[in-house]
């Protein structure tokens, strides 16, 4: 079977980033801080937002705790799996090592997004579950059709759908690299943008709601999951995710075809 | 030892530097164009919270939705004229073991850094300001922008700048032990985030939140010179701000001279 083969390549590769990454100790400790530090800030910008009001554009308090509960979660895969892995591949394909890839009898693109993960990001997915289910305990979930069950397993799939429309959009933009030989700018500037997206697009203006679901789809993969566990999911957002992340994955693969066709291995 | 014939040649050098640093932005104009559109995003997203908010309540910290357009819009030029690289650059040579190079040069590598960001701010500042013009109309921004905080905001802006890059540089220094800095430049910009006035006016602030604020450099550099520009600053404020800018920048320069020498000892060039 050739997906299980990619599987246990790109397996393989996770470990031998973690033990890798294991091996700067004093990394986790600073990281652990660093990642209370920044729930602390996400929780401090609410705060301080809700100081002046009890409700931004229908959502409240306990319901952005939600959003960033998601934002964590989502967050330990888009920095965790996918920025780390496109990082090396920008690096590869920069000082050509990108060549040796090519060689290997295994999917490209499939061990590209999943080469170098972080381990220390699993720790942003705890964080995220237990700050979603602190704000889904204080807002409720019994409006939500289909009750509890229902809504968590609305969120799993929109979760599911998260992640494809970051894979893929992050993929997508990494492939530019092969164009412009240069792509630490695009994966920091992208890193910038999703830092940013703790809150619901549906609080924005229209014209950057759409553009936050379409342009830079991020801010449709944070809200939709957060949607599903505040009883907030509609037709129209579960069809935006589906098909968000059915684009996303089929350009992805057709931009990833034709960049590699057009890589020269501009090794030195 | 700083002799005029050193200063003259790190000046002709940083401006082959900065000549080289051009060229190359212009090639690279992908990168360009998603920076751009990263920062505009930061921006916007702040700008519709703080409206949404105004909006509910009528004003909050003294700012309406059309005036908190205002500080984010300008906030948007000050922050580009500001920003600096050097945690980003400076970890990234020393942990690829490049800055290895670059101490062998006769050119001290922060000027090359310098040169970088400066070729930067000139293509990304001329960018931003027709969409933050655009912008302005879009949101129905207004600023209380006089004359004389313009002329101010000349001395103002490149001494921020100065202030932002050389507690940038200081902070970019602790790569030389660490090695990673990853996980505490994470939390440096997190509190420029909160405290610089980047997230909200910090007048929105909590008193005590506020009080902190005040006595970093980092609100000095970003949301001061935007308060002075949308018009929130009286003409007895601009003297402060100028003071504490140059005292900022004084403090900074003298601990960065011993601190870049301890460093660069404790440098192991590790390469990857």
């Amino acid at each position: 079977m050739r997906g299980m083969h990619e599987a246990r390549v790109v397996t393989a590769h996770a470990r031998i980033a973690a033990s890798t990454e294991l091996a700067y100790r004093s990394n986790f400790w600073a990281y652990l801080v660093n990642t209370v530090v920044t729930l602390g800030v996400s929780i401090a910008s609410i705060a301080l937002v809700y100081r002046h009001t009890d409700e931004v554009g229908g959502w409240t308090s306990d319901d952005l705790l939600v959003v960033v509960g998601v934002f964590f979660a989502l967050g330990a895969f888009v920095n965790g799996v996918v920025h780390s892995s496109m990082a090396k591949l920008v690096a590869d394909i920069r000082t050509g090592d990108f060549d040796y890839r090519l060689l290997k009898p295994v999917d490209a693109q499939a061990v590209a997004v999943a080469q170098a993960p972080d381990p220390w990001r699993a720790l942003d997915l705890v964080i995220g579950i237990v700050v979603i289910g602190f704000g889904v305990s204080r807002g409720g979930l019994e409006a939500a059709a289909g009750g509890i069950p229902g809504a968590i397993g609305a969120a799993i799939g929109m979760f599911a759908c998260a992640v494809v429309i970051v894979a893929a959009f992050w993929t997508l933009l990494a492939s530019i690299t092969f164009w412009t030989v240069q792509g630490e700018g695009i994966l920091w500037a992208l890193d910038d943008m999703y830092d940013h997206l703790r809150w619901p697009i549906g609080i924005f203006p229209g014209g950057l709601r759409l553009a936050l679901s379409t342009i830079f789809p991020a801010g449709l993969a944070v809200t939709v999951p957060a949607e599903a566990l505040t009883g907030r999911l509609d037709a129209t957002s579960v069809f935006m995710a589906l098909a968000m992340a059915t684009a996303l994955l089929v350009a992805s693969r057709v931009v990833w075809r034709v960049a590699v066709r057009r890589y020269e291995g501009a090794s030195s | 030892m700083i002799t005029p014939a050193r200063m003259r040649s790190t000046i002709r050098g940083g401006m082959a530097e900065l000549r080289r640093s051009m060229l190359v932005q212009t090639q690279y104009r992908a990168n360009m164009a998603i920076w751009t559109v990263a920062s505009v995003l930061q921006i916007v997203v702040y700008l519709s919270v703080w409206r949404a908010v105004a909006e509910a309540t009528g004003s909050t910290g003294g700012y309406s939705p059309s005036t908190f357009a205002g500080y984010f819009l300008v906030l948007l030029i000050v922050r580009e004229f500001t920003y600096s690289w050097t945690p980003y650059m400076l970890a990234d040579e020393v942990r690829s073991g490049r800055l290895s190079t670059r101490l062998m040069r006769p050119l001290h590598p922060i000027v090359q850094l310098c040169a970088d960001m400066v070729a930067h701010r000139i293509q990304s500042v001329t960018l931003l300001v027709p969409i933050a013009v655009i912008l302005a109309f879009v949101f129905d921004a207004s600023v209380d922008l006089r004359p004389w905080a313009l002329v101010a905001a000349l001395v103002v802006l490149p001494l921020a700048a100065l202030v932002r890059l050389l507690v940038d540089s200081l902070f970019a220094l602790c790569s030389m032990w660490l090695v990673r800095i990853d996980g505490i430049r994470n939390m440096y910009y997190l509190v420029l985030l909160l405290l610089g006035g980047q997230f909200a006016p910090i007048d929105v602030l909590p008193d005590w939140l506020r009080t902190i604020a005040l006595a970093l450099p980092f609100y000095w550099t970003l949301g001061y010179p935007t308060e002075l520009l949308v018009g929130r600053a009286s003409i007895g404020d601009v003297w402060l701000g100028i003071a504490v800018l140059v005292a900022w920048s004084v403090a900074t320069l003298a601990i960065l001279q011993p601190a870049w020498r301890a460093s660069t000892r404790a440098y192991e060039a590790v390469g990857t």
